[in-house]
């Protein structure tokens, strides 16, 4: 009985163009050719593939190819890829063809050299020691309070009050001040009021040791100290002429004397300004301390973990210093008595 | 990573990195760009970078971007912009040295980059895959047929000399 059908012909014709099939089973495969005449095409279709299999067996370059072996070996040498064996072959094939030497040495040449090449500009890459802080949107915030609190404060405590305001480094360019004042004569609660009425412009001219000379050029050319009237008059004007240079009045802290009489006769505008000043910063010193223990514990609060106040006492129990501790940073004041 | 051994990286590191960039881009200032690149994005992430592998991020960083640099531009193909050396044939050479520079010029960007990466900074060839992103047997194919190349371009210039 036939094994041979048209499902499976095709190993068979497979097998007898491979000459794998035994005289029988040939046999049985051309009767069924015989009877299926339309496969026959597939057999010689089988037949031709062979044909193509020969004709590899005389390709011409087969020289190429086997120097194509050989560069793999001299690439693979160059590389340090080679066994000993491999290196030993490549050697032989090289003794026996010159030219594989002429190729070798050319492959030899393929090995870039560095070049030495210098970056100018290495400066620019590094980046300088310093330390990198992050600032957080909270850390932002309380600085913004504590500037407000540290530095403003003497202005929100006294408004009214223009002597308030921090005269330690008080510019006094008055270049456009010209400061009239009406029947009220100049004398300020802090200063000795027997001592500290400014004279008038008016008062000035008649009390001039110069008559002739204008009120306006006197003053402003000289700093000619103002006249200290100890009869305020009804009607006085206090002009003051603009300074011709920008002056800074520095005030350090002195001790507060209570009733300090001053043995000048006359006292210049700065002068009074900075007899004021230092007289009100050292009356509102312990005052203003405590205000601001009092913002740096509300701000404190409002921040909440990231925040605390830290104070130090001395012997006595008095607060003499605290500090406010925000994230990595710390502002610390000093509470002076 | 302190500033110190960051700024460390950049005395030992820069000027192969820029030799690297430099003879891949031809272009001086396309070259300190992306150096500038390079460490800005490794100062960026210098704390990510495991210790000892520093000089493998840095080459890996640049040479992706000239890679991408390389690809914008042909893209874009502006003409203005082609190197015409790369084009034409000279045999006025006077060296070994510039034979060789004007066949890597020829060369694929692949190719030319692992070969670099071989000759000018002694990488393994696992090292230069983690480089270029290729695998190792792909760093070798391209090593071979690279210097297969420049055997073979060496050999035209003889014969024309």
């Amino acid at each position: 009985m036939s094994n041979i059908n048209r499902n499976n012909y095709e190993a068979f014709l497979l097998d007898y163009v491979e000459q794998n099939l035994t005289a029988e089973l040939v046999a049985e495969l051309m009767l069924f050719l015989e009877q299926n005449p339309d496969l026959k095409a597939e057999l010689e279709a089988f037949e031709n593939t062979s044909f193509a299999l020969e004709q590899l067996e005389t390709f011409e370059h087969k020289a190429d190819l086997k120097q194509a072996a050989v560069e793999e070996l001299m690439i693979a040498e160059l590389e340090g890829l080679n066994t000993a064996q491999e290196t030993a072959q490549l050697n032989e094939a090289i003794k026996a063809n010159e030219a594989y030497a002429v190729l070798f040495a050319r492959y030899k040449k393929t090995i870039l050299v560095p070049e030495q090449v210098v970056f100018s500009d290495k400066n620019s890459l590094k980046h300088k020691d310093t330390k990198v802080v992050p600032i957080y949107w909270w850390v932002s915030s309380a600085a913004a309070v504590l500037f407000v609190v540290f530095t403003l404060n003497p202005f929100v405590t006294d408004n009214n009050n223009l002597s308030s305001v921090d005269t330690r480094m008080l510019p006094v360019d008055n270049a456009q001040a010209l400061i009239k004042e009406e029947t009220k004569e100049v004398s300020q609660p802090s200063v000795n009021s027997s001592q500290s009425s400014v004279h008038s412009s008016q008062s000035s001219v008649n009390n001039n040791k110069k008559p002739g000379i204008s009120n306006k050029k006197q003053v402003t050319s000289n700093h000619q100290p103002l006249n200290i009237n100890h009869q305020p008059s009804s009607k006085k004007m206090i002009e003051i002429e603009p300074y011709k240079e920008k002056e800074y009045v520095v005030i350090e802290p002195v001790e507060l004397v209570a009733e300090e009489k001053s043995s000048k006769e006359f006292l210049t505008v700065s002068e009074v300004l900075k007899k004021e000043a230092q007289k009100r910063l050292l009356e509102n010193e312990v005052t203003t301390s405590s205000k601001e223990l009092v913002a740096a514990n509300v701000v404190a609060k409002v921040l909440g973990n990231n925040a605390e106040v830290e104070t130090t006492e001395d012997a006595s129990g008095e607060v003499k210093e605290y500090a406010l501790n925000i994230g990595g940073f710390s502002f610390s004041r000093k509470i002076r008595k | 990573m302190t500033v110190s051994e960051f700024n460390k990286c950049v005395d030992d590191y820069s000027d192969g990195l820029y030799r690297f960039v430099l003879k891949n881009t031809k272009d001086g200032d396309k070259a300190k760009d992306i150096m500038q690149d390079t460490f800005e994005k490794f100062w960026h992430k210098k704390d990510e970078v495991q210790p000892g592998k520093e000089k493998s991020y840095l080459f890996t960083t640049a040479y992706h971007a000239f890679i991408d640099d390389t690809r914008k531009a042909k893209k874009k193909g502006n003409f203005s912009e082609v190197v015409e050396s790369n084009f034409t044939y000279s045999n006025q050479y006077t060296g070994l040295q510039e034979v060789l520079e004007n066949a890597l010029n020829q060369l694929p960007a692949d190719q030319k980059s692992v070969i670099l990466l071989r000759d000018y900074e002694g990488y393994a060839y696992d090292e230069i895959a983690e480089i270029t992103g290729l695998t190792e047997s792909q760093v070798k194919v391209y090593i071979f047929r690279g210097r297969k190349f420049l055997q073979q371009f060496l050999g035209s210039i003889e014969q024309v000399l």
